[in-house]
């Protein structure tokens, strides 16, 4: 009985075992890169150790059954520091969760690589700068949430593009201009966009440029 | 001389200079010669008496021979062949022939009454942490004076000061000595030749620097090696002093950091030897060490240093024979010119960044005994003419590079080695002939050295004095012999990952070590494995089959890691002490021997009762019993039998019956897995109560050390260790150290019923939970949300129903959840990680469950909603229209107003948009006008 069980699991044991030997450790250089740059004073990213084949067993990773990194969950870790360009090699990333956390810096142009990105919750930050206008290219997106950090600039017309957008949350920044009405712009509530104190209401097209005030 | 370190180098190379000083304090004598003269004063005799009586001679000592009237016969006693006094008093216990030491409850200072003595060696006698007593200092004679190893403790007595006479002195070894005033007693010994304080903690003597200013110029050895010195090298007075005779220097295995100054060693060109391994120290040696002409040994190892190998090497004075660098960052290739570097005995280049090849020339340095060029990224061939002259060479490291051995396979190599290394070299395809004529080799080590051949006939033959053999991560094939018994010195065999048949041989007696993990060794394991010592037992994914044999019991008196993993095992485990009486006749169960700290059985077809006899195994930290076929309750005394239990699998048997309750005793389990079993009974909310799974962080507490140690301790080129865990839906294998992140409760596939208790929330170290596949009713604890740590939730297909608390979404970390196929209803909350689960099948089954991201609708009244208000997605339209209304008429005064108002702005504003302002204007009132139309239509 037993043994019969262990068919499919001895397949997948061989796949697990097989697969390193074809894939590079690519992703974990990626995300023990970031790692090396950020403090980490409750230890959550202890296990991320760059040696092992890939970093499926890391906690706060989550990878699909071709060892491929789908999920980062490191929301509410006490983590600060930059949110690092090596996070744009994470092809295959589905969910980018580091919310309320002390990340700082601009978020990173490569973040726009992730193609197959569904949720990017970078909500509750200190991260500066501008929205990426890269992030035109993350087609797959559905939730984007940014809000309650201190992102600058005006709403990069791109996103407007974004036709998956179910949810965006870009309050409490201190963006400016005016607010697309475009693509999926059209349904979204204007909480989404409060307390930004220099964001000036929808955009009038044609009538004034979209950066306006900025 | 207290060298306790693993340069055993030191040693050796101490040994001609504490002859020649035995031999300058003792003139003409010896131990034989006293047996034939005149016997000794009858106060001395009465003296060493007393301090006999102060020594516990019950597990032996030298001491034991004192028995007689004449002393100078004494063992370790001289007298003087003119006085007959006695001079000598030589009690260093050689801890082979006693291996337990005598401790003295004190010196006597009847000694004292050896008013002759110039000698007195103690060392390596245990006198259990005493003070130096303070009257050695009283010996006014003394020229010799060794406390080392002794286990001295406290402060130094300041009449040390009083032994001006002191040629050599040695402390070492005494690592609880408090050495704080060195300057009161230090300086006085105005003719030493000999200072050894190594490892002795020097690190509350502020003045050391000081006091090392005002040594003697007669000094000629000096040992400060592991004395916690923290300081520059520039900061020891080194130039200043007046030690020019100073020969041999010891500094290794201090802090000493920085540069090492280019006028330090100054006007000390009698140096030979100079150690300084072991610091922190950087930059590349100063060109100024081309002056010690004398330098013979030069210890920089595992230091910082950096730059260019063939720049240091140009720097280095022409005579030097020993040479140790391994451990810095020493980068560039070796220099064609180094066959000039004949003196060259050991070289010691490992763990650089040294690259290119290695020059033919090396093959020259007909002195070489030792190379070690391991850890670099040298490349290219190695052929014969590397090894060309090298007749002496007996320990030759070369692994980890990307080096072939390219020789012809007739090549008979000039030397004998006794070590070798060529790990993740390529040797192969073929076995390497050239190792048949390496008939002293005592270690040899060729893992992943590609190669795919036969293992010759002749290799058990030529490696009769192995101790350590390693070549795994190989394809060697060929039958392993019937017995390895012959290989009487063996202490380490490691073939694993390779294609070796045949039985598991018997075993060589000393053996402690053995890894033959990924062969095809097959058939029944045998009655006997004959070795007595092995400690390691692994044997995991082979194709042995059959009952364990009840040699097992005889061995757990060794054993602390066997592994067995992935055969074709079955049958009963030996029952052990239970068939004789031997098990219950003493009540201290740590008599009955076993010692196991892993078990791994996991994937055979074992079959029976837990196995009995792991009740005695009380270090036991983990222990695999998954895929087998074990039936039967699981017994309570695994909670306090067992409790250094760390990982306890029991997956996939038929165990039965109620999960024992006592099991929460297991305050160091971090995973239980259970699942896939026929437990029944519900899930008592005192078994959650594992205490290190409530720990956030338990690696980095003091818990499970033991289990910790053994992962450690097993060999880094022996298979790496394994558990496989079923979370997120994946089977994840975590491996060697990293098992001790893993905290996980795996009580799925079973027929456990009743509630969750709502006690599970207190495990908030638990990153995996899994209770699928039972028939567990009630509500999902509104508690869970204290599982802060949880990656993974899993409490599919059982009769949960009511709703999903949405304080599920506190947890962070969550990233995969399935909860189908239950009678859950309701809203599914929203908000926090709960929102990144997209996938509707995680709550498919559960008929009365909607909202997103299932496609059925909440009707009624939506009660279940975020805590997070800032996630929340419900919104209405027309507030946006009225809002944007709004905004849009805030933005257009804004604008229109300003340019109105304001006239500086207007003109500036004007200037620059002149010609395109009629044609905004018509777009301004046309934009207006079909907006109000829209708000008009609302």
């Amino acid at each position: 009985m037993a043994s019969l069980s262990l068919l499919p699991f001895s397949f997948v044991l061989f796949l697990l075992a097989a697969s390193p030997v074809i894939s590079t450790n690519s992703e974990g250089e990626a995300l023990h890169a970031l790692r090396t740059k950020l403090s980490d004073p409750t230890n959550v990213l202890q296990s991320w150790d760059p040696t092992l084949v890939n970093p499926c067993t890391w906690f706060h990773v989550t990878c699909d059954d071709r060892n491929r990194v789908i999920r980062l969950d490191l929301g509410n870790s006490n983590i600060s520091g930059p949110l690092g360009p090596e996070l744009g090699r994470l092809q295959h990333l589905q969910y980018l969760e580091l919310y309320r956390n002390n990340f700082e810096g601009k978020i990173p142009e490569e973040l726009g690589n992730l193609k197959n990105l569904i949720s990017m919750d970078l909500y509750g930050n200190h991260l500066q700068g501008q929205i990426p206008k890269s992030f035109g290219k993350l087609k797959s997106l559905r939730f984007l949430r940014l809000n309650n950090n201190k992102l600058k600039g005006s709403i990069p017309r791109e996103l407007a593009s974004l036709s998956n957008l179910k949810v965006i949350d870009l309050s409490n920044n201190d963006l400016c201009g005016t607010i697309p009405i475009d693509g999926p712009f059209s349904t979204f509530p204007p909480q989404s966009f409060e307390n930004n104190s220099r964001l000036n209401g929808p955009e009038l097209q044609g009538l004034v440029p979209y950066d306006f005030g900025c | 001389m207290a060298k306790l370190t693993s340069s055993t180098t030191h040693g050796v190379l101490l040994l001609p200079l504490c002859l020649l000083l035995l031999h300058i304090f003792s003139p003409a004598l010896s131990l034989e010669t006293t047996k034939l003269r005149g016997s000794c004063v009858a106060s001395e005799r009465d003296a060493l008496l007393t301090f006999k009586e102060g020594i516990n001679t019950l597990h032996g000592s030298l001491l034991s021979s004192w028995e007689g009237q004449d002393c100078c016969r004494w063992r370790g006693v001289l007298c003087s062949n003119k006085t007959g006094h006695v001079v000598k008093l030589d009690l260093r216990v050689d801890p082979d022939e006693f291996p337990w030491a005598s401790i003295s409850s004190n010196i006597s200072p009847s000694l004292l009454t050896l008013e002759h003595l110039n000698y007195l060696d103690l060392s390596s006698n245990n006198f259990g942490g005493q003070q130096i007593p303070k009257f050695i200092g009283s010996f006014k004679n003394l020229k010799y004076l060794s406390l080392s190893d002794a286990g001295f403790r406290g402060s130094v007595p300041p009449q040390l000061g009083n032994l001006t006479k002191l040629l050599h002195l040695d402390l070492g070894g005494n690592y609880y000595l408090q050495l704080v005033d060195l300057v009161a007693w230090l300086p006085h010994l105005s003719s030493l030749k000999h200072l050894d304080m190594s490892y002795v903690n020097l690190s509350a003597a502020v003045d050391w620097v000081q006091a090392l200013s005002m040594l003697p110029a007669s000094l000629r050895i000096l040992d400060l090696s592991d004395c916690n010195l923290n300081a520059t090298l520039a900061s020891l007075p080194l130039y200043s002093s007046n030690l020019t005779s100073l020969v041999t220097l010891y500094l290794y295995d201090n802090y000493f950091y920085g540069p090492i100054p280019d006028w330090l060693l100054g006007n000390m060109t009698s140096l030979e030897e100079l150690w300084l391994g072991g610091n922190d120290l950087v930059g590349m040696i100063p060109e100024t060490m081309k002056n010690l002409h004398k330098l013979k040994v030069l210890d920089l190892g595992w230091n910082q240093i950096n730059g260019d190998i063939a720049e240091l090497m140009e720097r280095l004075p022409h005579k030097i024979q020993s040479l140790y660098l391994g451990g810095n960052n020493l980068n560039g290739s070796l220099p064609n010119w180094i066959d000039n570097m004949t003196s060259l005995s050991t070289l010691d280049l490992g763990y650089n960044s040294l690259t290119g090849s290695i020059p033919s020339g090396m093959g020259k340095l007909n002195n070489l005994s030792y190379l070690d060029l391991s850890y670099n990224q040298l490349v290219g061939m190695i052929l014969e003419d590397h090894f060309t002259s090298l007749t002496r060479l007996e320990i030759l490291d070369l692994s980890t590079n990307s080096l072939t051995m390219g020789v012809h396979p007739n090549w008979i190599p000039p030397f004998k080695l006794k070590k070798v290394d060529l790990s993740y070299c390529k040797l192969g395809p073929h076995f390497p002939a050239w190792i048949q004529s390496q008939t002293n080799i005592t270690s040899l080590v060729m893992s992943s050295a590609g190669i795919t051949d036969k293992l010759p006939n002749w290799f058990w033959n030529i490696i009769s004095q192995i101790q350590n053999l390693d070549l795994s991560l190989n394809q060697i094939s060929g039958v392993l012999p019937m017995t390895l018994e012959f290989l009487s010195t063996a202490k380490s065999i490691i073939l694993h990952s390779n294609k070796f048949e045949g039985r598991l041989p018997k075993l060589p007696m000393g053996l402690w070590y053995l890894d033959l993990s990924r062969n095809y060794i097959s058939g029944p394991l045998p009655l006997n494995l004959g070795s007595i010592e092995l400690s390691y037992l692994l044997l995991l994914n082979n194709l042995i089959n059959g009952t364990i044999p009840s040699f097992l019991c005889n061995q757990l008196q060794s054993l602390e890691v066997l592994d067995l993993s992935n055969n074709h095992l079955s049958g009963q485990l030996p029952e052990c002490w239970t068939s004789g009486n031997s098990f219950r006749v003493k009540n201290d169960w740590r008599d009955v021997g076993c010692y196991l700290v892993m078990a791994n059985f996991y994937n055979n077809s074992l079959s029976g009762k837990f196995p009995l006899f792991f009740r005695s195994c009380q270090q036991l930290s983990f222990l695999d019993l998954s895929y087998n076929n074990f039936t039967e309750n699981l017994p309570a005394w695994i909670g306090t039998r067992l409790p250094n239990l760390v990982f306890l699998l029991l997956k996939s048997n038929m165990f039965s019956g109620y999960i024992p309750i006592k099991l929460s005793k297991l305050d160091q389990l971090q995973v239980l897995d259970l699942s896939h079993n026929n437990l029944s009974g519900t899930i008592d909310p005192s078994l959650l109560k594992f205490k290190a799974m409530t720990l956030t962080s338990p690696y980095t507490s003091d818990l499970n050390t033991l289990a910790a140690n053994i992962v450690e301790s097993i060999d880094s080129n022996s298979d790496p260790f394994s558990l496989f865990v079923i979370t997120k839906g994946q089977i994840l294998e975590y491996q060697n150290d990293k098992i001790f992140f893993l905290l996980s409760l795996d009580l799925s596939g079973n027929s456990l019923t009743g509630e969750i208790p709502k006690q599970i929330g207190a495990l908030a170290g638990l990153k995996n939970l899994n209770l699928s596949s039972n028939r567990l009713i009630g509500n999902i604890p509104q508690t869970m949300n204290g599982l802060l740590s949880l990656e993974s939730l899993d409490l599919s297909n059982n009769e949960l129903f009511g709703e999903i608390p949405p304080t599920l979404s506190v947890l962070t970390f969550l990233s995969h959840l399935n909860l189908s196929y239950n009678n859950l209803s309701g809203r599914i909350p929203s908000g926090g990680q709960l929102e990144t689960f997209l996938d509707p099948t995680i709550y498919i089954g559960n008929n009365n469950l909607c909202g997103p991201p299932t496609s059925k609708n909440c009707s009624g009244n939506q009660t279940t909603m975020s805590d997070l208000p800032e996630h929340e997605d419900g919104y209405d339209m027309s507030s946006f229209y009225l809002s944007m209304g709004l905004g849009f008429a805030m933005g257009f005064w804004m604008i229109f107003g300003t340019l109105l108002f304001k006239r500086t702005w207007r003109t500036t504003y004007f200037l620059f948009v002149d010609d395109i302002c009629d044609r905004m204007y018509v777009f301004m009132v046309l934009k207006w006008a079909r907006l109000n139309a829209r708000i008009k239509k609302k």
